[in-house]
């Protein structure tokens, strides 16, 4: 009774429900996948994704979308779609992917024939393929499966669907529907082999999708089509102008910011600190790279690096471990400037890309924001709490630390005289010379002992919080927070620290990136959103050194010990990411590993892995070989020499076994066949006597036939007949004792091949 | 069923029925497939419609087959106003004993020429369907054997239909086969001409075999071996008939069982205590086709034969034969 209601048949209008529903799914994993992509367009795409869902979950409402709407509004998408194209000309691809939506939505909404189908699923697949390119992102990865999964499912039910050429009452589909009762009817109709087939079809398409990756050759779509290449925004936080409170924004989203790969314990110091960007200029409240030095060609090489590598010239500032590579793999959309740890011998890149290099401040600024993932590599990572300044840099800083007073007009916005300018009105400034007075601090100080003043008065007197008590006021917010703050964030620490500095004439500098960071599982670092930091470098005269020191209270008294020799891993680290978030970390990690970066040179090393391999087995299959002979021919040698009566018992022992077997070879698969194919409705014996029987007959009755030609004695015919009448009468009398059978079927084999000789000599006969 | 089977002496009763048509085949020439189909029928108990023209020697066969049998032989000629008392026998009263004594009919014998069958009404017809089936007749109350063996030899000619009764499907479906004799060759005729006699009295006919044989091979032909496969076989092909969209009706279970007696038949006539799918297969036609009633009903039966044959032809091509 049970197994009867579980067969339960799913009706055409089911079929038809269902294909709806798959479109839909298929809709909302188009939209997942162009989120990262939909620059501008994200209301439309929220509300098309919001729609969407609203209808699968109450899809009768679908059924009230008038059909005369239906009909006009591929003229008014058209026409939309039109003037959307030319108005964002020549972005054309923010338009692209809005009218991609649109399409999609006209042609999830109403019930589709099974080239609408086709349509749907080919726009949709774009739409991934499309955001893939440009992402590369793990999210790729699990939207093409689920893709796949979907488009088999939907083929399937369309081609069940097409079989039939009734019409669906397409008015009253969704009349009455509830999901709790289609879904227990699919559940119902669901059989478990074909899943089966389902799973191992969609484990074969998996299999050949990594075979035919690994194998094809490698290109860059985005780089040989500019179609394919657009531009997105940097975090505020990190790029060339960054407001107060910005970098904390970014600190308080938890997500994913920079892997690295390669790296062991012993790399990871105590307190990372992922330097990314210098600002050297502050203006209203505003720390900026100032536009001299990113306009000046000297300032900012531009290079187009050819997948090669840019080398350092700071790189003898400490004795780097050359053989060690690290490969960094900042995700999409965080900055245009590359997180660098310290000094580095060189640094590589996957791909050809424009890049600038910044000599003074260390610095190395891509073209645009990546969208996606972007990956290079650096060689001979050396940490460095301090870098030396460029020679003309020194003197210039030194002459005017003498003299600060001549750093006014068109100075003031050139490098490094930014690093002294504060940008202030006069009454700003004379506090903040009350303030140094107030520290009471001794006079003449060098840079660093200023520099431990001061962040020890900031560690002792503030606190730290996201949210900051600036007091009201139009005069500087860190003047003002300076006033009358007890706490604030990480900028503020730092942006006090460089205007006090600066009033000090201490040239100063602020630099912004990361802080921090944890292992994953898969033997990575990762860096996190949460981990981004703002801290300052101070310009020590007397070794030309620019001095890393982290103000902010709860940071590392930031001096040059803080990169030596304890490691992160004996600090305790950050907290740990765990559970499905550690595990999606680690698979991010291994889809950068061995997907993203799997380039040219990766598939060459594997081809080159499995060739050697392969001579390895070569070779070691010869070596046993060789082995086996000798050892064999020794044993032989020995044999006869000093055991031969043993040995020549075995052998004889050994080849009686092999005779007999081949013997009653027949009797042994004989028999075995009829132990184990005694459930078969014909029994082996007379399957085999059929079999016989189809060859003997006709080749009997041919030769018989020509009886005088053969010269064919009477015996010999009338013991044809005899076999052909018992192997009849094995294949269809009773059954026979499995010895007559056997010797039967011998026989019949034996005079078959005698048949086979006389039809030569006959056909040689027939030719003369 | 493996292993089952009794004893079949299948060499000796093939040397008897060699013998059954060698003397049959003295008066009725060039005719070997109709001897050997109507021998078929009398070894599987059967009963045969031989549908054919007047003068080709329908009655001749069954004369001779009776004649050479040792058998009792008795003749109804079927006319439109005979009634089934005229067959069977009736009940009549008796001065001297003063009850009902029975008076069998004609029926009562081992070998019954029902000539031209289709020339009585269907009241008449109705009559043999307890003999042909039970081989018995129940009159007042009152069951008689006909005795053993019994088989009914129907003719009916196919041709002039008019003022005739055709068979009713039941009717039908009691024959085990329904076989057509047709024209002699020009060589046979010839012979017919030389040495045939037209009076049945005169006919070279003598028992070659006894009556207690011809039960006894009855008996064996029911035991002889039917394989698995070909028990599959004929299922396959029954059950072909009633999907085929041409036909009306398809065969019987009755049909099915009749096409494995028959071939049981075939295979012991052959010397065989055991079925091979030849056997089936050259006796589908005559044991099946008039069992079939096409869907369209066509204006000639001829016609309408031929039809069912060529429908029935395409079956068995599209079953294989088990090997």
């Amino acid at each position: 009774m049970q197994e009867s209601t579980r067969q339960v048949r799913l009706s055409l209008e089911d079929l038809h429900r269902i294909k709806w529903i798959l479109g839909g799914l298929l809709v909302l994993l188009a939209c997942w996948a162009l989120l990262p992509v939909a620059f501008g367009s994200e209301v439309l795409l929220l509300l098309i994704s919001g729609l969407m869902l609203f209808f699968l979950f109450q899809p009768r409402f679908s059924a009230l979308i008038p059909p005369v709407a239906l009909r006009l509004l591929p003229s008014f998408l058209g026409i939309m779609i039109a003037i959307d194209l030319v108005s964002s000309a020549p972005d054309f691809l923010p338009a692209i992917i809005r009218m991609m939506l649109l399409l999609l939505l006209y042609r999830a909404l109403p019930l589709r024939t099974g080239r609408e189908d086709m349509q749907l699923l080919l726009l949709s697949l774009f739409c991934l393929i499309f955001s893939g390119v440009l992402t590369v992102s793990l999210g790729f990865a699990v939207q093409i499966l689920l893709f796949s999964l979907i488009s088999m499912a939907l083929m399937f039910v369309v081609c069940m669907a097409e079989v039939s050429t009734r019409k669906v009452d397409t008015a009253n589909l969704w009349k009455g529907f509830r999901w709790r009762g289609f879904l227990r009817r699919v559940w119902g109709a669901m059989n478990f082999r074909l899943l089966g087939v389902g799973v191992i079809f969609f484990a074969f398409l998996v299999t050949v999708s990594s075979l035919i990756f690994v194998l094809i050759p490698r290109f860059q779509p985005d780089e040989a089509w500019t179609f394919f290449q657009i531009n997105t925004q940097a975090q505020s936080g990190f790029s060339e102008t960054v407001s107060l409170g910005s970098v904390s924004e970014i600190a308080l989203n938890d997500n994913l910011a920079l892997s690295v790969d390669g790296v062991s314990e012993e790399d990871i110091p105590a307190n990372p600190y992922w330097r990314m960007l210098v600002l050297d200029a502050y203006r209203n409240g505003e720390f900026v790279l100032s536009s001299w030095i990113q306009n000046n060609d000297r300032n900012a090489v531009r290079r187009r690096v050819n997948r090669r590598s840019l080398r350092d010239a700071s790189f003898e500032f400490k004795e780097p471990d050359t053989d060690k590579l690290w490969t960094f793999y900042l995700e999409g959309q965080i900055s245009r400037f590359l997180p660098i740890p310290g000094s580095y011998q060189s640094v590589k890149f996957t791909r050809s890309e424009d890049i600038q290099y910044f000599p003074q401040l260390r610095n190395i600024r891509t073209e645009g924001v990546s969208p996606r993932t972007f990956a290079y590599q650096l060689q001979g990572v050396a940490w460095a709490a301090g870098f030396p300044a460029e020679d003309d840099e020194v003197s210039i800083l030194r002459t005017a630390m003498e003299e600060p007073a001549q750093i006014a007009g068109e100075l003031r916005e050139i490098y490094p005289y930014t690093t002294l300018d504060l940008g202030l009105s006069q009454r700003e400034r004379g506090f903040l010379d009350q303030y140094l007075k107030a520290l009471d601090l001794p006079e003449e100080l060098s840079a660093h002992r200023f520099a431990e003043h001061l962040v020890a008065h900031f560690h002792d007197e503030f606190g730290y919080s996201l949210s900051p008590d600036i007091p009201e006021g139009v005069s500087d917010p860190i003047v003002r927070w300076l006033e009358g703050g007890n706490v604030g964030h990480c900028e503020l620490f730092a942006g006090g620290f460089t205007l006090l500095a600066r009033a000090a004439g201490y040239p100063t500098r602020v630099v912004v990136g990361f802080n921090g960071g944890n292992w994953s599982g898969v033997n990575s670092f990762s860096v996190r959103n949460r981990h981004a930091h703002a801290w300052v470098e101070i310009f020590d005269e007397a070794d030309g050194m620019w001095l890393r020191f982290d103000p902010t209270p709860g940071g590392a008294l930031g001096d040059a010990d803080s990169s030596g020799d304890a490691q992160f891993s004996e600090r305790g680290g950050d907290y740990l990411p765990s559970g499905l978030g550690a595990w999606v970390d680690d698979l991010r990690i291994i889809w950068y590993r061995r997907v993203v970066n799997f380039d040219e040179a990766t598939q060459m090393g594997m081809a080159r892995g499995l060739l050697d391999r392969l001579k390895g087995l070569q070779s070691s299959a010869t070596e046993l070989w060789e082995r086996f002979k000798s050892k064999g021919y020794e044993w032989v040698q020995v044999s006869f020499r000093e055991r031969s009566w043993s040995a020549l018992f075995w052998v004889i022992f050994a080849t009686l076994i092999l005779a007999t077997f081949w013997r009653f070879r027949r009797f042994f698969r004989f028999s075995m066949r009829s132990w184990f194919g005694s459930r078969q409705k014909v029994s082996h014996a007379r399957k085999e006597a059929g079999r016989l029987l189809l060859k003997f007959r006709p080749l009997r009755t041919l030769l018989i036939g020509k009886k005088e030609v053969l010269d064919l004695e009477a015996e010999r015919c009338a013991r044809w007949k005899e076999i052909e009448d018992s192997l009849e009468a094995l294949r269809y009398g009773p059954k026979h004792s499995q010895r007559t059978s056997l010797s039967l079927i011998k026989r019949a084999s034996d005079e078959l091949r005698v048949m086979r000789r006389f039809r030569r000599q006959l056909k040689s006969e027939v030719s003369k | 069923m493996e292993g089952q089977s009794p004893v079949v002496p299948a060499p000796r009763i093939k040397e008897s029925v060699s013998r059954l048509k060698e003397n049959i085949e003295r008066t009725i020439r060039g005719k070997p497939k109709v001897v050997d189909r109507i021998l078929y029928c009398l070894l599987a108990s059967g009963h045969v419609l031989i549908e054919d023209l007047p003068g080709l020697g329908k009655t001749t066969l069954a004369y001779c087959l009776a004649r050479s049998t040792d058998c009792e032989f008795s003749r109804i000629q079927f006319t439109s106003d005979m009634l089934p008392s005229d067959i069977i026998g009736v009940s009549i009263y008796d001065e001297r004993t003063k009850e009902f004594v029975f008076k069998a009919g004609p029926i009562f014998a081992n070998v019954v020429l029902a000539d031209e069958i289709n020339r009585t009404t269907p009241k008449t017809q109705s009559s043999l369907l307890e003999v042909m089936d039970r081989a018995r007749v129940s009159v007042d109350g009152q069951t008689h054997a006909v005795g053993q063996p019994f088989m009914v030899i129907a003719t009916q000619n196919p041709v002039d239909y008019e003022g005739t009764f055709p068979l009713p499907d039941s009717q039908m479906d009691r024959f085990l086969m329904r076989i057509s004799v047709g024209y002699p060759e020009h060589e046979d005729e010839v012979e017919i001409l030389r040495s045939g006699e037209l009076r049945y009295d005169e006919l070279a006919a003598n028992a070659v075999v006894s009556k207690e044989e011809i039960i006894e091979m009855q008996q064996h032909a029911r035991a002889v071996y039917v394989e698995q496969s070909i028990l599959e076989y004929i299922v396959q092909l029954v059950q072909a008939t009633r999907t085929e969209s041409e036909f009306r009706s398809g065969v019987s279970p009755r049909g099915a069982i009749a096409l494995r007696m028959a071939a049981q038949a075939c295979a012991l006539a052959h010397g065989r205590a055991f079925v091979v799918p030849e056997d089936v297969e050259t006796l589908i036609m005559p044991v099946l086709a008039h069992r079939i009633t096409l869907r369209r009903q066509l204006s000639d039966p001829v016609e309408g034969r031929r039809m069912v044959e060529t429908c029935l032809k395409a079956i068995v091509e599209k079953i294989p034969l088990p090997v």
